[in-house]
């Protein structure tokens, strides 16, 4: 109801303010022309990141003091904490950095942001800035018109930061004017009721324009024009920060239970920053006048005195917050605590995922090995083996001669409940992502894809083989009973090989090595060696038995195949040059075959 | 010779997708040599009948990756 009732309510005041003063439509247009900036601002970086962004995340967010660092660089560097928020809250859904980078990320981005008020107050507002915005629009907006992808993200850049250059002007230019009809001035509210009700008012402002950025600069333009007091102009500072951590809110919707406790996390550290703001805020101007003393600021500078005060304010709340990180950590997981996950649904892959391709991938990756992990128990337990076993050290051939346990459960309503649901919840995601970025992408993530296929897959085959495994292997027929044991064996060598490979630094990894168990499984194969025949012809297996095992080699054998495509698919070397090689060297089936009669059974 | 060494090194260069691959067939390739010789290694002390048939299993693998390897890099080499 509310959010019906935002858009009119905003047209209404919009349309109350052009009636009263036509120097208003400047005023809103350079607004609206500074947002749209952001838009394309947010779009060049996006698209000439490709991954850059999200590589330099990973790796420059495991200690503290380097997640702050990150925040601070990126923002400064991109004019945007929305954008920084919004990639963060993405990487901490699918689970690529902790809660505790994320906060030390978002503190980084409430710092690096104080730069865009040091930029409008410094240079904006002292210069033609009009001059400079209109060659950058020129140059980009041709630039964003061209085929290649690193020009046309050059160009969003650019047009970008001509447009958010424009916008100021226009604002300037606009309470420049409007002061000649009606002075704001006059509205001004000193002392503690002023503080409160304009920071409220700083608050509805940033909620409404979704950008704190763009309240800033609309208060530092209003303030140069003498349309506010500074007094107010401090207020409304402290509210558009508190604004701000709607966006965040927003963003983290879509996101899971970690996206939103980052939001929260971000929401607490401004309120926090807010609050210590208002109850020391004769300290803080006092602190704001003896560094604008010692720095040369003049002393009716007001404009880049509030940037002064837009800085400390925010020092100040990271100096608070930062050694209570930890605590505050603790506090977000008792308050939103991790949900009991359904084996079958998602972890790693939700909307939040879907605004830059690599986090995209990687959440595809690992909401893949989730899927191979459901499937692995039922695996396990289809070839009636532990999983701890599996994953062990044990000697399988001694375990399967000394164990004859058959597991009890429904492997056909384990499957659709563990494997099927969730592989359809993959598959979908998939499906809504390619069409999304480039065909080299999509090409990654089919690869996924088809990974998933390769895990139902080898499960369907087990379950195939499971019926028989549970018959023969507490038959009392030794012959029979040896070869279905043969079987789980060769099946969990390989599942304990992808197992060393998930383990393993991917320098160490012998995605190779699966050959060789594609070999010795062919080699030891009953009925291409010609053995089954000899156990028949000598009464040792019945027809019955014979042509089961013959059909269970069949589904052993796709299993095998299946399980190491998945663990090409999920562990081969990620670089396409090294994967191109590794596909190169790898043996295909006739190879395996030929190496097979070369190779001697295991006995 | 200089001057063959400063053709070659262009001829890399324009050639980079090609210098690439090479590259990482032969890390590929140093990787397998280096498993070889663990295997031929771990087959001198083999015990049993079982473990030296298994380890003469995964060589003859590891010689046929070898070979698949030096023949795609020969080809590469030869472009």
């Amino acid at each position: 109801m509310l959010r019906r009732l935002l858009l009119p309510v905003i047209f209404a005041i919009l349309a109350y303010g052009f009636w009263i003063s036509p120097n208003t439509k400047e005023i809103a247009a350079g607004v609206a022309i500074f947002l749209f900036g952001m838009l394309y601002l947010e779009e060049g970086f996006r698209a000439f990141s490709g991954g850059l962004l999200e590589r330099l995340l990973k790796h420059s967010t495991d200690r503290l003091w380097k997640a702050v660092s990150f925040g601070i660089v990126t923002t400064t560097i991109m004019q945007s904490s929305s954008l920084v928020s919004v990639i963060t809250i993405s990487f901490l859904s699918a689970g690529l950095i902790g809660l505790s980078s994320g906060i030390g990320i978002i503190f980084g981005a409430n710092l690096g942001t104080t730069t865009g008020a040091w930029l409008v107050a410094g240079f904006g507002l002292k210069v033609d800035i009009a001059a400079y915005a209109m060659p950058m629009l020129a140059f980009g907006i041709i630039l964003v018109f061209q085929k290649s992808k690193t020009l046309k993200a050059t160009g969003y850049a650019l047009s970008g930061l001509g447009f958010l250059f424009l916008g100021i002007h226009y604002m300037k230019e606009g309470f420049e004017a409007f002061r000649d009809t009606v002075n704001l001035a006059e509205y001004a509210i000193s002392g503690f009721l002023g503080l409160v009700v304009f920071t409220l008012i700083g608050m509805v402002a940033t909620v409404i324009m979704q950008s704190s950025h763009a309240t800033l600069v609309l208060i530092i333009t209003a303030l140069a024009a003498n349309q506010i007091t500074y007094e107010n102009a401090i207020a409304l500072a402290i509210g558009a920060n508190i604004g701000t951590t709607v966006t965040a809110i927003i963003g983290s919707m879509s996101a899971n239970y970690q996206g939103k406790r980052l939001a929260l996390a971000h929401l607490i550290f401004n309120f926090v920053t807010g609050a210590i703001a208002i109850v020391f805020i004769a300290q803080i101007i006092w602190m704001v006048t003896w560094v604008s003393d010692h720095i040369g600021i003049a002393a009716d500078d007001y404009a880049l005195k509030l940037a002064v005060f837009h800085t400390i304010f925010n020092v100040l709340g990271v100096v608070v917050m930062l050694p209570l990180v930890h605590r505050l950590v603790a506090v977000l997981n008792r308050v939103i605590p991790m949900p009991r996950a359904q084996l079958s649904e998602p972890k790693y892959i939700n909307a939040a995922a879907f605004d830059f391709p690599e986090t995209l991938l990687e959440a595809v990756r690992m909401e893949t090995q989730h899927l191979y992990r459901n499937a692995f128990t039922i695996m396990a337990h289809g070839l009636n083996l532990d999983r701890s076993v599996i994953l062990s050290d044990v000697n399988l051939d001694a375990h399967v001669d000394h164990n004859r346990h058959v597991f009890d459960f429904d492997i056909d309503e384990t499957y659709n409940n563990k494997v099927k649901a969730l592989h359809a919840s993959i598959l979908e995601f998939i499906s809504k992502a390619q069409s999304k970025f480039s065909p080299d992408f999509a090409n990654r993530l089919f690869a996924l894809r088809n990974a998933c296929l390769s895990i139902v897959s080898s499960t369907k085959d087990i379950k195939h083989l499971r019926k028989n495994i549970s018959k023969y292997i507490r038959s009392n027929n030794e012959d029979i009973r040896r070869e279905y044991n043969k079987l789980r064996v060769q099946i969990a060598e390989v599942l304990r090989e992808i197992d060393v490979l998930e383990h393993s630094g991917e320098e160490d990894r012998d995605i190779l090595a699966l050959d060789e168990l594609k070999v010795a499984f062919e080699a030891s194969n009953t009925f291409a060696t010609g053995e089954l025949d000899s156990l028949i012809r000598k009464g040792r297996i019945s027809a019955g038995m014979a042509t089961s095992l013959m059909n269970d080699l069949g589904y052993a054998r796709n299993a095998i195949w299946h399980l190491t495509d998945v663990a090409t698919a999920l562990y081969g070397s990620r670089d396409s040059q090294s994967k191109g090689a590794e596909n190169l060297m790898s043996l295909t089936k006739d190879e395996v075959d030929d190496l097979r009669l070369d190779t001697k059974t295991k006995v | 010779m200089k001057s063959g060494k400063i053709i070659k090194y262009f001829h890399e260069i324009m050639n980079q997708d090609t210098a690439d691959k090479k590259a990482a067939l032969k890390k590929i390739l140093a990787k397998m040599k280096k498993k070889s010789r663990k295997l031929k290694a771990k087959l001198a002390e083999a015990k049993t009948d079982k473990e030296r048939a298994e380890i003469e299993g995964k060589l003859k693998v590891n010689q046929a990756h070898r070979k698949k390897g030096l023949k795609a890099l020969r080809e590469l080499n030869d472009k």
